[in-house]
């Protein structure tokens, strides 16, 4: 797992979720290998990319988080973390921040990547469960809860002779 | 959507399903959504980048997910453990896989990523915010649900 490449994405997040709900993160646990299962904290957004290496985001928000994400992007309170347009907002959110984070990557590594949209859902309790690639986990804490930042990468084989 | 994009993914349901023991399948309803809702218990979902651009998502019923399992594995899988969902996901990446390999041949070059399963009761899952394409397969281990949203 290359952490060079997770670290992007835990800046462009802290720096996305003041700018866009203007709500501050703390990085409370940095990177560290995960499992192949996430349990979901509440709101859930996966985005994949593609480029010469392929990899995946996800961004796990609490529901309180969320919602507030969600209410400041929007300027409409949400009764309930399943409402579409909560999801929608988070999806969003979760595009901007990976669309920040992958500039970066290709600006400093020519990875040439390039995002597919996002996959959000709202279950707490659900799993995600990922084979294939290995991936690294970070926490930020904010006044409405914890956010989980996950990053996973699989090297192409085509390009490992590169 | 261009139905170029979507023939593929169902002829390679038809073509892979049966290698582990599923049969009698048929195409059930077909579906335009303006965004792709799921609330099954078991979707595994990809993404899809080149000539088109987006994802698509397989779900199931827990009896089915763990029916499927038990055939791809040879034994009777009882819970959606690691096992179970390696299998599901296995599945969909050889679904996915075909149904790229058709495209491909059609001079529709389009590249897929790892898949993502997402298992959980009472789940509200947003699986892409264009118009998208519901088609359940029936099947003799139950109904499978392909839901296709793609940027052509």
């Amino acid at each position: 797992m290359e952490m060079d490449y997770c670290r992007p994405f835990l800046d462009s997040l802290k720096k996305m979720i003041v700018e866009m709900a203007n709500i501050k993160a703390k990085e409370k646990k940095s990177f560290s290998p995960e499992d192949k299962v996430l349990t979901s904290k509440g709101v859930t957004s996966i985005i994949n990319f593609s480029g010469k290496v392929k990899g995946r985001l996800v961004l796990d928000l609490e529901q309180e988080l969320a919602a507030a994400v969600a209410e400041n992007i929007t300027g409409k309170v949400f009764d309930s973390a399943k409402d579409n347009k909560l999801l929608s907002a988070i999806a969003e959110f979760n595009n901007i921040v990976a669309g920040d984070g992958i500039t970066s990557l290709n600006n400093k590594y020519s990875l040439g990547l390039n995002l597919i949209p996002p996959v959000v859902f709202s279950g707490k309790g659900a799993v995600i469960c990922i084979d294939k690639m290995p991936s690294a986990s970070a926490e930020c804490s904010t006044q409405y809860g914890t956010v989980r930042i996950n990053v996973a990468f699989e090297r192409r084989e085509a390009y490992l002779w590169m | 959507m261009d139905v170029r994009y979507i023939n593929p993914f169902i002829e390679a349901m038809v073509t892979v399903l049966p290698t582990f023991g599923i049969t009698d399948i048929s195409r059930g309803i077909i579906e335009i959504k303006e965004d792709m809702y799921v609330n099954m218990d078991i979707t595994s979902v990809l993404g899809l980048i080149g000539s088109a651009r987006g994802n698509i998502s397989y779900s199931f019923s827990e009896d089915t997910g763990l029916t499927i399992a038990s055939a791809m594995m040879g034994e009777t899988v009882k819970e959606m453990d690691e096992m179970a969902w390696s299998a599901i996901s296995e599945l969909s990446n050889q679904l996915t896989g075909r149904g790229c390999k058709i495209l491909s041949e059609n001079q529709l070059d389009t590249d897929f990523t790892t898949p993502s399963v997402i298992i959980g009761k009472d789940v509200q899952l947003l699986v892409s915010p264009i118009q998208t394409i519901s088609i359940d397969i029936e099947t003799s281990v139950g109904r499978i649900q392909v839901n296709i949203g793609l940027e052509v």
